[in-house]
């Protein structure tokens, strides 16, 4: 979940599949009528439309038999511009289209020579391309050149020493156009010039390439971030607002009363859903915008959205449909709000904001909820340092002292009726999710007899653990500061939490107190050829955390406080199959270590994995630049355990042989 | 823009002129692309007090910026509805809210004058000079220089 892979890539549309219609029109078994000739078209999905036009009518009305193939081709490739995106209407049809009405002239006259070789469209991380090709003759490189000159663009002795591409280029060149002669099918007046200006100021390119007698070949590339997404329209104190569908997980409409209600622990309000505690903030007072008007704090719309491995709800006024909309960048002077994106003209021309959920999950990991921070006048007490806060459920087991876990590694907050705990060979077990749960009890706590028990739920690939505690406090952001060191088994070390000195439990040390086979169960053997690991990481909160769970699933650990130790540990000599390490740290961070170590010949190919609280795609971009192999959320231990393995399965392969 | 140091004896600059809060500025026409009606703004939460909003002119998201905010004025209370200048910088385009268009004037760039001492300070970080009119004063707008919006630190 939290876990992406660098390397796969992002499936932001579903890929298309035109073979069937490029048959259909190329073979021409079917020829459009022209009354069905809308500018229609839905989106990647549903991308059968018709874009095929007005042109087609245009074009088909006086176009001769030996144009028809034209036509069809014509067809196809609107078509394709089409799906493309939304802008395709805008610009890339446009293009494609005027694109056709010169190049035909430029190269045949005779139409019916024109073969489609291939029209494929594809898409990477970044960018999304078409590609059109045809086995026609080619550019009329003398012609071009013939024009060049006449048009003062470059000199005869200058042209001898331009390559054919080069010469090419030309035809991009403003007022460019060798058709004799304005007819339906091109030189229309509108030349190569203002496609490229118009693929240009979308921040795409055009590549021609043409060889005479052979054919030539079209490719424009779009970026990706301008692509069409499939957002959800919400209301919120009188504004709407979108909200991408790829993180949405579900809308909850939530009551007082119902299944799904918002309750409070203290006051960070939170969702119960599906026994699932989520954060809940209001999107108007994330945004500073709250009229006023009452929102009810119990009901409302939950859009329960997903970020990396966090879940939380935006509660919002309203929602209202889902619409395909064409992301435009924000303004530079908006660029700087966190909290959106971009921004997009809804099909009724009002521009609208759309919200990123990153820059949420990054408000809720920051600052808490934000409902907390106006209720709470105390709240601007602690004022957001810009440090790197955690969110950490606080509770009482045990002792007076309050303890504390890092949120995110907890899976469920319960509350269960003593009577259906049981007491099996000496242990306490509960039927939980038609599994029985082991509870695990820290030293100096009692299970309860009477009412309910509080317990957190730690769950892992299909099993649970319960841990028993006396009370569940709070959830505190704070920065995670341990001070002193545990000396107690499981406990951590103690840390200043809300004032109080609390300790912070090491939640792998009673996950094996249920399943013994925790962390050694399923891939993690302990092999025989053990790989070792280079863990680095400023906070040895995590170094204390994540070693032991490395160890346990079978790796030899060195931790390394910083970048700069890492450095030195790699050139030691000792040997390490893979790096981990942190983002986030001072001196030199973790983007530019994997830099550091990419760009040092004998690490050149060491795997590295970043290991961060801050999942985004613009983070995990900006690790793949760096050199990294994978991206793992800081809580995301089966996530982490995969990706070791994936990282080393090569060399023990290696090792096999 | 032209500096006082190369204008030549007899050069005229054209300016689109607007009134904002009773005073009258002038935009220099090459950097002036339309002027047109600011219609269903839609405001940015979080912004700077000085964006108004954006707004879609044909297809384009256009982020309008309130010149009486960015001028230190108050808000207009006449209930007349404003009206925008657009520009561009750097393939961006902007709204600049004015309260009145009013005409071209084809001035003198010899005529043009420093910014006097006592100009209000937020006015004239602005201002690239004034022209004295007949009975008024004509403040010359620095496109650039009300483009550069610092975002509010509490938004940001």
């Amino acid at each position: 979940m939290a876990r992406r892979n660098i390397h796969s890539k992002k499936k932001f549309i579903d890929p298309l599949k035109l073979d069937g219609l490029f048959d259909v029109l190329v073979n021409e078994s079917i020829r459009p009528k022209p009354a069905d000739v809308l500018y229609h078209y839905t989106d990647w999905n549903g991308a059968r439309g018709i874009l095929l036009g007005q042109h087609f009518w245009e074009t088909a009305h006086d176009c001769t038999n030996d144009e028809a193939e034209l036509v069809s081709a014509h067809s196809v490739i609107l078509e394709v511009a089409g799906t493309l995106r939304k802008e395709a209407h805008g610009v890339v049809a446009a293009t494609l289209d005027l694109f056709l009405r010169s190049y035909p002239r430029l190269q045949v006259n005779k139409l019916k020579t024109i073969y489609l070789a291939c029209f494929t469209l594809a898409k990477d991380d970044r960018e999304q391309w078409g590609k059109y090709a045809d086995n026609g003759r080619g550019l009329n490189t003398e012609r071009i050149k013939a024009k060049a000159i006449q048009n003062g663009l470059v000199s005869e002795a200058d042209l001898e020493k331009m390559t054919e591409a080069q010469i090419h280029k030309f035809i991009f060149a403003p007022g460019f156009s060798t058709a004799a002669a304005v007819t339906s099918v091109s030189g229309r007046g509108v030349g190569m010039d203002v496609v490229r200006t118009n693929i240009d100021q979308i921040g795409g390119t055009i590549d021609i390439k043409s060889v005479a007698g052979e054919g030539s070949s079209v490719t424009i590339k779009i970026p990706l971030t301008l692509a069409i997404v499939s957002a959800l329209i919400v209301e919120a104190a009188g504004d709407r607002f979108a909200i991408p569908q790829l993180s949405v997980v579900e809308l909850v409409r939530a009551r007082a009363n119902s299944e799904h209600r918002i309750e409070r622990i203290k006051d960070t309000a939170v969702l119960r859903l599906r026994n699932k505690l989520l954060p809940l903030m209001h999107l108007k007072k994330l945004l500073k915008i709250d009229d006023g008007s009452s929102s009810d704090p119990e009901n409302g719309f939950i859009v329960v959205t997903q970020v990396g491995s966090q879940t939380f709800g935006i509660v919002v006024d309203g929602v209202f449909h889902t619409e395909e909309i064409v992301v435009k960048p924000m303004s530079t002077k908006l660029r700087h709000i966190d909290m959106f994106s971009g921004n997009t003209i809804l099909g009724d021309g009002a521009v609208i904001m759309i919200i990123d959920p990153n820059g949420i999950a990054k408000a809720l990991g920051a600052s808490g909820s934000a409902s907390r921070d106006l209720a709470d006048d105390n709240a601007a007490g602690h004022a957001i340092t810009g440090e790197q806060l955690t969110s950490l459920l606080v509770f009482r087991a045990g002792s007076s002292q309050p303890k504390a876990v890092p949120l995110g590694l907890v899976t469920r907050l319960e509350e269960i009726a003593t009577d259906k705990i049981e007491l099996s060979n000496g242990r306490y077990m509960v039927q939980y999710r038609e599994q029985l749960m082991p509870l695990v009890q820290m030293d100096g706590v009692t299970v309860q007899t009477t009412g309910s028990q509080p317990i957190l739920v730690f769950a892992d690939d299909g099993r649970s653990m319960g841990l028993v505690v006396d009370e569940i406090i709070d959830i505190v952001e704070e920065r995670l500061h341990i001070e002193v060191a545990g000396s107690q088994s499981g406990i951590l070390g103690s840390a200043v939490i809300k004032g109080l000195a609390t300790e912070v439990i090491d939640v792998g040390h009673f996950l094996p107190m249920a399943f013994a086979d925790w962390f050694s169960r399923k891939e993690m053997r302990p092999s025989m050829s053990s790989q070792s690991v280079l863990l680095v990481d400023d906070s040895a909160f995590f170094r204390n955390m994540l070693a032991p769970v490395l160890k346990a699933a079978g790796y030899k650990v060195r931790v390394a406080p910083n970048a700069q130790e890492g450095l030195t540990a790699l050139r030691s000599g000792q040997v390490f199959d893979v790096v981990l390490t942190d983002i986030e740290m001072p001196d030199m961070n973790g983007f530019e270590f994997a830099e550091t170590i990419r760009a040092d010949q004998h690490l050149s190919s060491m795997p590295i994995i970043a290991l961060s609280s801050m999942v985004s795609p613009a983070a995990i971009e900006r690790g793949r630049q760096a050199g990294f192999h994978d991206y793992v959320a800081k809580f995301d231990r089966p996530g982490l355990i995969a990706a070791l393995k994936e990282q080393t399965a090569a060399p023990e392969i290696r090792r096999a042989a | 823009m032209t500096t006082k140091t190369d204008t030549i004896e007899g050069t005229v600059a054209e300016y689109v002129t607007a009134f904002i809060g009773g005073q009258l500025f002038g935009l220099p026409i090459s950097r002036v692309q339309d002027v047109f009606m600011p219609e269903r703004l839609t405001r940015v939460p979080l912004s700077s007090a000085e964006i108004a909003g954006v707004l879609n002119l044909r297809g384009r998201i256009v982020t309008v910026v309130d010149m009486r905010a960015r001028l230190g004025l108050p808000k207009n209370d006449d209930g007349k509805l404003p009206m925008a200048v657009g520009v561009d910088l750097r393939g961006e385009s902007y709204g600049l809210l004015i309260d009145q268009i009013g005409e071209v004037l084809k001035l003198r760039e010899d005529s043009r004058e420093e910014n006097p001492v006592n100009l209000d300070p937020r006015m004239a970080k602005l201002a690239g000079g004034v022209h004295r009119l007949d009975g008024q004063l004509m403040v010359v707008l620095d496109v650039d220089r009300v483009l550069e919006i610092v975002p509010d630190l509490k938004a940001a």
